[in-house]
């Protein structure tokens, strides 16, 4: 049931262009060769540095926060535009976007971690939210299996993704 | 006049003042400037124009900070009021940007992570952020991508991450947990992890 549900949002999304990625099973996991982007908040960045508490969940949630950048199409200047559009936390000036490829992130964590965390990345589409005025975001998703804060292994798992950051951008860019 | 916030005794004891100095604090073992512990060696420090010797100064238990060995390492001294000064300005910077996140930072923690660095000789500035949980974290990292985190928890204990070198190993040794401020500074001293901390 799953498997034809996911078929026919992709289909659909397809068609409207948004998507060309192909449906994945099992819990919509995200494919180990696309990316994700994270927002990190400033409080979190000293002289660029990012403290990987960032990357743990909210003992409430069920993963971690982050957006599939392959959602969307176009350039990756495009596609993190897109996902700045999306956004439901209020970004700050001076926060930014860390991007982490998903199979990269993931297996390190597991090897560095002698098979401890095994984390994945699922989609996790967020509806439209008309009361607070937030649009329909088919890219949020979650990192699964990640710590709490408040656990005794959160910093160190934190810390393993933190080595896995591509390259950041800013939260909210400089108008040209 | 004083015009640092450390001078010696002529007994040969290091005091510290804090600011503001003044020529007439008390001489003797307190109170001493903390984290020089393992100062076995002569020290001379030049205060006023005249030259002191330390004696002996294991009046100070504190166990981990480096050996000071002549007047240049005076520097670190310097270094660590300097460095004391930059993590209370970090520290006001966390305490805003908490404000608008909706984040209390904890009292306990600050005062904690305050007075780990008051008592240590550390002279290498951490990074320093502020928890969801309203805790304070110290990382130092270094281009061998070592790293030591420390996030100071309101009960006086210590939650720790290490990615240190190990002689011999190809792959940087990792550990984590929770420690009171001496086990850590005894598992920062096996991690030999002195390099991520001094300069």
């Amino acid at each position: 049931m799953t498997f034809w549900k996911n078929l026919s949002d992709w289909l659909l999304s397809f068609f409207k262009g948004e998507n060309t990625n192909p449906p994945e099973t099992q819990d919509w996991v995200i494919p180990d060769s696309n990316h994700i982007l994270r927002y990190i908040k400033p409080s979190a960045i000293h002289d660029g540095a990012i403290n990987g508490s960032e990357f743990l969940k909210r003992p409430k949630d069920e993963g971690t926060s982050v957006n599939w950048i392959e959602y969307f199409q176009g350039t990756l200047e495009k596609q993190i535009e897109e996902i700045r559009k999306k956004a439901r936390l209020e970004y700050k000036k001076t926060g930014l976007l860390a991007r982490l490829s998903v199979g990269q992130a993931c297996s390190y964590v597991l090897e560095k971690s002698n098979s401890t965390f095994n984390l994945s990345v699922v989609k996790d589409p967020l509806p439209e939210d008309e009361e607070k005025g937030f649009e329909e975001d088919k890219s949020h998703a979650l990192i699964k299996g990640t710590p709490t804060l408040g656990d005794l292994q959160g910093e160190y798992v934190g810390d393993l993704i933190e080595k896995c950051i591509i390259d950041t951008f800013p939260a909210i860019p400089d108008k040209k | 006049m004083i015009d640092a916030g450390i001078a010696t005794s002529d007994t040969g004891h290091f005091f510290y003042q804090e600011p503001p100095y003044s020529e007439t604090a008390s001489f003797g073992s307190s109170p001493v400037l903390p984290g020089l512990g393992d100062l076995r060696k002569k020290v001379f420090v030049k205060f006023s124009g005249k030259k002191f010797t330390s004696q002996d100064t294991s009046v100070w238990n504190e166990s981990y900070a480096p050996v000071l060995e002549d007047e240049n390492n005076l520097e670190e001294l310097f270094q660590k009021e300097n460095l004391l000064g930059l993590i209370q300005q970090r520290i006001s910077v966390l305490e805003r940007l908490g404000e608008e996140d909706g984040v209390s930072p904890s009292e306990e923690s600050k005062n904690f992570l305050k007075e780990f660095f008051s008592k240590r000789l550390i002279t290498k500035k951490p990074f320093i952020f502020l928890l969801e949980n309203g805790n304070f974290r110290a990382v130092w990292k270094d281009e061998e991508k070592q790293q030591i985190g420390l996030q100071f928890l309101p009960d006086g204990n210590i939650q720790f991450v290490i990615f240190a070198k190990r002689p011999q190993a190809p792959e940087l040794a990792q550990s984590y947990g929770v420690d009171t401020p001496e086990g850590i500074t005894r598992i920062l001293e096996a991690n030999r992890s002195q390099t991520l901390l001094y300069s």
